[in-house]
């Protein structure tokens, strides 16, 4: 209904502006703590993205936690001491979700079995293995690694779309 | 699926938060506002598009959005309440020759930008010579000048 600003006709709702300048002003500051955590890396890329966690024996992986879908992140495999070919495997599970880059050092050898993909590589101390990996879909990855001498580690990836 | 999803929640997530950020940014009243409108585009192509440079994705990402806001357009006619929410309503800045300063601060505005408005339009030379000034849903200033007597 059209309200009269003396002879000026015009709907201002009045009511309506003066509540939504109030939800205005609480969206900016959701807004702004919104950014506060994408800079300390709840979005993928920052301090609270990156994480590190060891498994059995040694075994230790640096990963993000907090990643983005069809942007690469990298997973870092140590492994504790030896030398020579060493095999490091990733759970098919995970792989199918995901475009594996480059890995560094190139393995020698590539395996596919039925639960898991095996990379051989050439291991020299500190041996580090780098996965450069693209997730494909958003979700919420459960991620199992395994590298020889029964070492075994689990982590947990969230991928926003 | 996913084209179709994409484009709905880029609309959807653009027609909030230019709706939060104020009328004044939809008139691209400063470099700034300028700019970011210009940047706001390209962030958001690649969002849509992903990896799927098709013509066919091209096509849906279109079609949804032009969907979207036809069905927009016909909700709104129906519902002023929807209308009022989406669109916004027309907020008068200057009442009879009395400028509403609670307004204008609520707004984020100044007496200068109301002065550039009438010059723009109607080229009036002082605020003693507007009548009504409004700020539009489009974040334009309307300014009604005084009849002489």
């Amino acid at each position: 209904m059209a309200e009269q600003a003396r002879s000026l006709e015009i709907n201002e709702a009045l009511e309506f502006q003066n509540r939504f300048m109030r939800v205005q002003r609480v969206l900016a500051i959701v807004a702004v703590l919104v950014l506060l955590v994408a800079v300390a890396g709840v979005f993928g890329t920052g301090p609270l993205a990156h994480a590190t966690t060891t498994g059995t024996r040694g075994l230790r992986v640096d990963f993000d936690r907090f990643v983005r879908a069809e942007a690469s992140t990298d997973i870092v495999v140590t492994l504790p001491g030896g030398k020579g070919k060493t095999n490091v495997a990733i759970d098919n599970g995970y792989l199918d979700k995901t475009e594996i880059g480059q890995v560094s050092p190139e393995p020698s050898d590539v395996t596919a079995l039925p639960d898991r993909t095996i990379y051989t590589v050439q291991q020299t101390p500190p041996s580090h293995v780098r996965f450069n990996i693209t997730p494909q879909k958003a979700g919420v990855y459960h991620v199992t690694i395994w590298a020889g001498g029964g070492r075994q580690v689990r982590f947990t990836q969230i991928v926003y779309p | 699926m996913i084209p179709v999803a994409r484009a709905l929640a880029m609309y959807l997530f653009l027609l909030v938060l230019v709706r939060v950020s104020g009328k004044r940014t939809l008139a691209e009243v400063t470099v700034f506002d300028f700019i970011l409108l210009l940047i706001i585009s390209e962030c958001t192509q690649q969002a849509m598009t992903g990896n799927d440079f098709s013509v066919t994705n091209g096509f849906l990402l279109v079609l949804t959005l032009v969907t979207v806001d036809r069905l927009s357009d016909w909700v709104t006619s129906r519902s002023e309440r929807i209308d009022q929410v989406v669109s916004d309503a027309p907020l008068v800045l200057v009442d009879e020759g009395r400028v509403l300063h609670d307004r204008l601060k609520a707004s984020h505005m100044r007496v200068d930008e109301i002065l550039e408005a009438a010059r723009t339009d109607q080229g009036l030379e002082r605020l003693d010579q507007i009548k009504y000034a409004v700020l539009e849903r489009s974040g334009g200033i309307s300014v009604i000048p005084s009849k002489d007597d």
